[in-house]
């Protein structure tokens, strides 16, 4: 590698920028630009905006770290990371451990096993806006499915989202049923990266199915089962479409989250700075998860 | 050595063939959970669609009642009229299309220039790359707004991006700031850097230019990984969300996720008709799905794992 | 071949680059003084280039289907007929999204040509110069016409002296009941509840449960589903408490937010009782089977809350029990108040073109064109000649909610309030509702909250 680098070097003193230069800054340009314009330089004014108090429609000036000790004390935004933090604690066991049963369930032999692999994956490919939709209408109190269906058990009708201690559990219960599918298809190709020579050779050794899984798959599994953890913590700890589109936060503030805190501020208060600490404060926060994320996914490939 | 201590122990073949029964218990059982978890999966699309072809009165029956001899089409009519679906869904198709697209060009080519060109300064330049794929889209939010609302000599604007709305409310605003993905990126390199060297030598000695070598021998060969690229981008930008949220003003330039909100806002809910303009917005992505669930599954494990 | 393709990317490419980078040149460091700039009213408004149309840009708020069906088909065509220079773009919003809509409007310069809002909105939009003053288009072509509104509903649109905006509806609000369920129950179906005892007395005996508890038909409905619909339950009683929000109505001094009083707490303390200890409505409301129904005609409700839709939605949804619906006065405690509030256009401050905007306005507020626009729902006008001449406001019922105002029943919510800050009020309504906060901590938390939003907006506006 540091030959070439070598040889590249002299390579451009002699002649200026090779063929393959040239290319490559004409083939990379496009995306740089679109990179630089709308997500670099947009980050970086971010973080000059947390610093002042901007509102895009009056006068703004420079707070220094105003917004960040006005933090400090807004019992809302620490509600909100309360109710970021329910979620991604409610959502991600719940998630992972169905997604691995069915992982395991539809990986063997099966009649219908690719109808099952699909039925399970199909919200994953749907929007969780139109998933809401649905799930509020399951959700009615009056009218909806599964009070419906409560009653048929004989049990009594729940409030589901219109109660303060039920409606983050229902948004939990939606998205667990949302999530497992996608879950599962990462399982599932961890599973087919095993050896089944290691299940032959413990089948041999006379382990039972329970054995196999404790001491085979679960050990195997491990670096997807950290992708999954890592990947689903960051995307959880960001939930806000169902939010917006099922409760709004409400009711009394139980189903705030960070990014509807951050929605809310910046654009119907337009309390932008503010907005924007907010918003680095919840970069900061996953900073550490997103480089564990980084580092599973590419240096791996990297060094090869 | 453990392994011949467990041969000792290892039952005897005959054993577990004279045990039918529990296998066969187990196997049900598997059955009855897939088929009761499908079925839960299951229902509330089938909800949606029941719900979105029942006349008005039956919608509130409750008991609910699953099947009646009067379906109708009337809450399409009406998504599409009132609604104006018809705008939104095509929106979503030019915007989702249009993202697609450029993402393929301008990621295919940049993967290309990582994984088969040689230049200096180019693990830095990915790592950049990859680096953006790593903040969240909300940081940007904000500032994102205002650059596409200060873009030079659009929407009124001059030069320097004064004066106008630039592309906010627009396709462009709509499309651009979507268009890449770091992750993209990563995928494609990994997989043009699986290909043999030597086509492409026998094609530079031939004299043909990166562009031509580009276009007419790693594309060719690299379906299965665009594919995968574009089902994503795809289903990714129909589902989008906030960005057009932010952006759009105007009823003309609305999405159909945009528009969903929408109805459920309204002073009463008209269920039959939301439910119709949800299936409306599902059924592009399942049908994709279901014509191209090899590509999913595959794309699902490439993201998921590395190689 | 392939070379050549190679060069015509390189080209594309380049231009692409030259028209990105000036984009991110241009992008983060201007686009703070254009907004202002735009907020300032300074960014002239572009001339019209000869013979080509100007587009106005109007925000209306989402109606009816057949209100909808005349303003699309009668009322926009008419404007663009007699005034050729210009088209109409109609972008609807309901109430909920309309403040995202007009601020980011007025972020991205997105012109705000003509807008439908309440006059209770008013204030922060003119404090922070968003909408344009009428005063000189008044003095020059609207004096004699202005005349013929009701000065009260005029007036309420003024911010510090100036005149904002212009009413197009009223909407006026007052207890409405089921004449039917009353003389079931053995009360005089000719007058409603009088006062918050009466209120009691009378939903307590009108509530219907199943065998489970649930309420089957609310006694007196509060529909406490949203933050916003709980506010308004809220502030009803509030203001029949002889106390607002803010006190005096058109104070900005964060210290006349009057939350902590004991009469706002008797209000809130109320409401919490009629949904916990009387029980005479679920805190999410009722749902209507047929979305097409108030919930007063589908018979869920035998009290509640109405305007004067109501009786719209009767006639047009259920005129065979119209004679049941009963229009009684506003409650009262310590005052006799219900909300009373116009609906007003205004013109935003980055018109492209205050004269069509104007002249647009004017259009809407046309005797003719306003009697198509309320005449379906029985909207109440605020016009005294349509009050007087259109055929339906003939209807007695429809004349009861007229009325209102003229008795000086009707109030507003104050003009310092926003709609989010309202909505954040609401929160804790519903958290007390609840009984997840007491009223007190509810009540001292949306009065902190209420105070800093106003304090912040007198700050940015500059004091005064």
């Amino acid at each position: 590698m540091s030959t070439s680098i070598v040889g590249w070097t002299q390579s451009r003193k002699r002649r200026g920028l090779t063929a393959q230069e040239r290319a490559a800054i004409v083939f990379v340009a496009p995306l740089m630009i679109l990179l630089l314009v709308y997500w670099i330089i947009p980050s970086l004014a971010s973080l000059f905006y947390s610093l002042t108090n901007y509102s895009v429609v009056l006068p703004s000036k420079w707070v220094g770290l105003e917004n960040y000790s006005r933090l400090a004390g807004d019992v809302l935004f620490w509600k909100s990371l309360k109710n970021s933090a329910y979620f991604t604690i409610g959502n991600i066991p719940f998630t992972m451990a169905i997604g691995l049963a069915l992982a395991i369930a539809v990986n063997g032999a099966l009649v219908g096993r690719n109808f099952f692999r699909i039925v399970f994956y199909l919200p994953g490919v749907t929007s969780t806006i139109a998933l809401s939709m649905v799930w509020l209408w399951l959700f009615d109190p009056h009218f909806g499915l599964l009070n419906a269906f409560l009653k048929l058990l004989g049990l009594p009708p729940q409030q589901w989202l219109q109660s303060t201690s039920q409606a983050m559990p229902s948004i939990v219960l939606m998205s667990v049923w949302g999530s497992v599918g996608g879950t599962m298809i990462i399982y599932l190709a961890g599973l087919q990266g095993i050896p089944v020579q290691l299940y032959e050779a413990a089948e041999v050794d006379g382990a039972t199915k329970w054995q196999q899984f404790r001491y085979i798959t679960l050990p195997s599994l491990q670096p997807v089962t950290l992708y999954v953890l890592v990947t689903s913590i960051i995307g959880s700890f960001q939930i806000f479409g169902p939010i917006y589109a099922m409760t709004d936060g409400g009711p009394a503030f139980a189903t705030t989250t960070i990014v509807h805190q951050i929605y809310i501020n910046g654009f119907r208060y337009f309390h932008m700075g503010y907005a924007a600490a907010q918003s680095w404060v919840l970069f900061v926060l996953l900073l550490g998860l997103s480089i564990i994320n980084l580092r599973l996914q590419v240096f791996g490939f990297i060094q090869d | 050595m453990a392994v011949t201590a467990m041969a000792a122990r290892r039952p005897a073949p005959r054993r577990a063939k004279r045990m039918p029964l529990g296998h066969y218990l187990g196997r049900a059982l598997l059955y009855l959970v897939l088929i009761a978890g499908g079925l839960s999966m299951l229902i509330p699309f089938l909800w949606m669609i029941f719900t979105s072809f029942k006349p008005r009165q039956e919608i509130f029956k409750m008991p609910p009642v699953i099947w009646t001899t009067r379906y109708t089409v009337e809450h399409y009519v009406v998504a599409i009229t009132r609604g104006k679906f018809d705008i939104y869904f095509k929106n979503s198709f030019i915007v989702s299309g249009a993202t697609t697209l450029l993402t393929l060009f301008i990621t295919s080519l940049a993967g290309y220039a990582f994984a088969r060109l040689r230049w200096r300064g180019r693990e830095v330049v990915f790592l950049i790359v990859l680096g953006t794929a790593m903040l969240p889209g909300l940081i940007a939010l904000i500032p994102t707004f205002l650059i596409v609302k200060a873009t030079p000599l659009a929407g009124g604007n001059d030069i320097l991006g004064r004066g106008g709305t630039g592309w906010l409310d627009s396709y462009p605003g709509l499309i651009l700031p979507a268009v890449g993905g770091g992750f993209n990126v990563f995928l494609i390199r990994q997989f043009f850097s699986t290909l043999p060297k030597e086509l492409e030598d026998a094609a530079r000695v031939d004299g043909c230019g990166e562009f031509g070598i580009f276009s007419r021998i790693i594309i060719p060969l690299s379906k299965p990984v665009l594919a995968v690229v574009a089902l994503f981008t795809f289903q990714g930008s129909w589902n989008d969300f906030l960005w057009p949220l932010v952006i759009v003003q105007s009823d003309r330039m609305r999405t159909i996720q945009l528009g969903l909100t929408l109805f459920r806002s309204q002073h009463n809910v008209e269920w039959g008709v939301l439910m119709a303009g949800t299936t409306l917005a599902t059924a592009p992505t399942v049908a994709l799905f279901l014509a191209a669930q090899r590509y999913f599954v595959r794309g699902i494990a490439l993201t998921g794992i590395k190689g | 071949m392939v070379c050549l393709s190679r060069r015509r990317l390189l080209i594309a490419t380049g231009a692409l680059a030259a028209a990105g980078l000036a984009t991110a040149c241009a992008g983060a460091p201007t686009a703070a003084p254009a907004a202002t700039g735009a907020a300032e009213g300074t960014a002239p408004a572009a001339p019209p280039a000869p013979g080509k149309k100007v587009e106005l840009r109007f925000i209306k708020l989402s109606m009816d289907t057949d209100v909808a069906e005349f303003f699309e088909k009668t009322a926009i065509p008419k404007f663009e007929e007699a005034n050729p220079g210009y088209t109409v773009k109609v972008d609807m919003s309901d109430w909920g999204h309309l403040g995202e809509k007009l601020m980011t409007s007025f972020a991205g310069n997105l012109p705000v040509d003509l807008v439908e809002t309440g006059s209770d909105w008013v204030g922060p939009y003119a404090a922070r110069k968003q909408f344009m003053p009428l005063d000189d288009m008044v003095a020059t072509d609207y004096a004699e016409e202005i005349k013929d509104y009701y000065p009260e509903m005029v007036d309420i649109s003024r911010y510090r002296g100036k005149l904002m905006a212009l009413p197009y509806i009223l909407d006026i609000r007052t207890t409405c009941y089921r004449k039917d369920h009353f003389k079931e129950a053995g009360f005089d179906p000719e007058t409603g509840p009088d006062t918050w005892d009466d209120l009691v007395a009378y939903a307590t005996k009108l509530v219907q449960t199943d065998n489970q508890g649930n309420i089957t038909r609310a006694g007196y409905l509060i529909d406490a589903s949203t933050p916003t619909g709980a506010f308004f339950e809220f502030w009803y009683l509030l203001v029949q408490n002889g106390i607002d929000v803010v006190v005096p109505w058109g104070s900005w001094n964060p210290d006349d937010v009057k939350l902590e009083t004991p009469e706002a707490k008797e209000a809130l303390q109320f409401m919490v009782d009629l949904i916990n200890k009387y029980k005479v409505s679920p805190m999410t409301g009722m749902s209507t089977k047929n979305p097409d129904l108030s919930a007063l005609a589908e018979g869920i409700t035998s009290i509640c809350t109405e305007g004067s839709w109501i009786i719209g939605n009767f006639k047009r949804y259920a005129p065979d029990i119209l004679e049941q619906l009963g229009v009684g006065k506003p409650l009262m405690k310590k005052a006799r108040k219900q909300y009373a509030c116009p609906n007003v256009y205004a013109i935003g401050t980055n018109t492209v073109d205050a004269k069509g905007a104007w002249a647009l306005m004017k259009h809407m507020l046309s005797k003719e064109i306003m009697t198509g626009m309320l005449a379906p729902a029985s909207n109440t006008p605020p016009r005294k000649s349509i009050a007087a001449e259109a055929e339906y406001m003939q209807d007695p019922l429809v004349q009861k909610f007229q009325q209102i105002p003229e008795q000086g029943w009707g109030t507003t919510t104050p003009q310092a309030t926003e709609w989010p800050t309202l909505e954040n009020i609401g929160n804790y309504v519903q958290a007390a509702l609840r009984l997840e906060m007491t009223v007190d901590e509810a009540l001292a938390k949306a009065a902190e909250e209420t105070k800093r939003r106003i304090a912040e907006l007198v700050e940015a506006v500059g004091a005064g």
